[in-house]
């Protein structure tokens, strides 16, 4: 009884060494052969089809570049008057009245509750092309500017002066700022 | 002839034990140096191929990063696109610059036969929210005189002829400036 089962103990010690090297041989030989070869793999076709596409994707950069540079220099150009961000309204308004040589009657404010923002009326005398220069630079602001009215009346014969009441809503500062270029 | 075995029967265990135990240590030996050798070799092809990796990877940098920068810049002109929006939206859709271009040009038209005494520009369109396509409405009022019902006429049609506006009509009665001369006086309509 006593010899069999050295024996047994003998099998089962052998048994447990040859596990042992299988196991050892597997996750420490063979395994991370594998898991390399498929990393490698992954990397390598990522790798061709980003080569592959490299060409058009360069395309694309160029043109998306010099598309946004073209849209840039439009807005910039169409909305070229600056304001400062903190700039009331009506600071707005009367430096452009000054650089336009525009006379002004009166000023009226009122505010446009929630939404933000404030309607502007004018009563202002100026001539025909100061006046329609002021329009001009009101829808050229860098805050949108709408023109709600406008009465316009010659003051001559000639209708070289005129009068003209406006009624001008200012939008809020916020959502109105152009994104950052990407660097 | 039969053999005999002669020796006690411990003693035969004894040598078998001891058989068995060296056939398994020269089989596990055997093993074992099979065993280091495979993860000799497993490591060294492990490592040799996660370098080529790191070289794949640092070849297909440049490209990922061109990737990105478009990514980047398709959202930019995203963004750019609905600040563009915002603002078409927020300005006035008609400007009365353009109504008083087109009386400059109908003056000229007209050789001074057109004197405009009063124009009245009122936009009614509602500024719709982000994302909603904007409703031009609104109307201008002018009020002229020309000199004789021919140039009225004509100032209509070159009005209509713009097709700057959905309606162009009279809203007053031509009446005459003052009764010895022949220029008359009227006002137009012009919804946009």
């Amino acid at each position: 009884m006593n010899n069999s089962f050295n024996h047994f103990q003998i099998h089962a010690l052998g048994l447990c060494g040859l596990c042992l090297c299988l196991v050892a041989g597997y996750y420490l030989g063979l395994r991370p052969v594998w898991q390399a070869q498929q990393q490698l793999q992954a990397i390598a076709s990522e790798g061709d089809n980003l080569q592959s596409l490299r060409p058009s994707m360069e395309l694309e950069l160029a043109s998306l570049t010099e598309h946004i540079a073209a849209k840039r220099q439009l807005l910039a150009e169409k909305y070229s008057i600056a304001t400062a961000d903190d700039q009331p309204w009506v600071g707005i308004v009367t430096q452009l009245l000054q650089q336009r040589h525009v006379e002004l009657g009166s000023l009226r404010e009122e505010p446009q509750g929630s939404e933000g923002g404030a309607t502007i009326m004018l009563q202002i005398t100026g001539t025909y092309v100061d006046l329609l220069g002021l329009i001009d630079d009101l829808r050229r602001l860098d805050r949108p500017a709408r023109i709600s009215s406008l009465n316009l009346s010659p003051q001559d014969e000639r209708g070289e002066n005129c009068s003209a009441l406006v009624s001008v809503r200012f939008f809020p500062r916020r959502h109105n700022s152009p994104p950052p270029p990407t660097t | 002839m039969r053999s005999v075995n002669l020796l006690p029967t411990l003693a035969t265990d004894r040598f078998r034990r001891q058989r068995l135990v060296l056939t398994w240590s020269k089989l596990l030996l055997c093993l074992s140096l099979a065993t280091a050798s495979l993860i000799a070799w497993g490591q060294s092809t492990a490592t040799q191929q996660l370098q080529r990796r790191d070289q794949q990877e640092s070849l297909a940098e440049h490209p990922r990063q061109i990737r990105k920068q478009c990514a980047a810049l398709q959202v930019q002109l995203r963004e750019l696109n609905q600040y563009e929006t915002v603002q078409r939206v927020q300005r006035s859709q008609f400007s009365p610059l353009v109504a008083c271009q087109l009386l400059h040009h109908m003056k000229a038209q007209l050789h001074g036969q057109l004197q405009i005494t009063n124009l009245e520009f009122v936009d009614t369109s509602l500024v719709q929210t982000i994302g909603q396509a904007p409703t031009a409405g609104g109307y201008l009022s002018l009020q002229l005189i020309s000199s004789g019902p021919t140039s009225c006429s004509r100032v209509m049609q070159s009005i209509r002829e713009t097709n700057y506006f959905s309606d162009v009509r009279l809203s007053s009665a031509l009446e005459k400036v003052d009764s010895t001369g022949t220029n008359l006086q009227y006002s137009v309509r012009c919804e946009f």
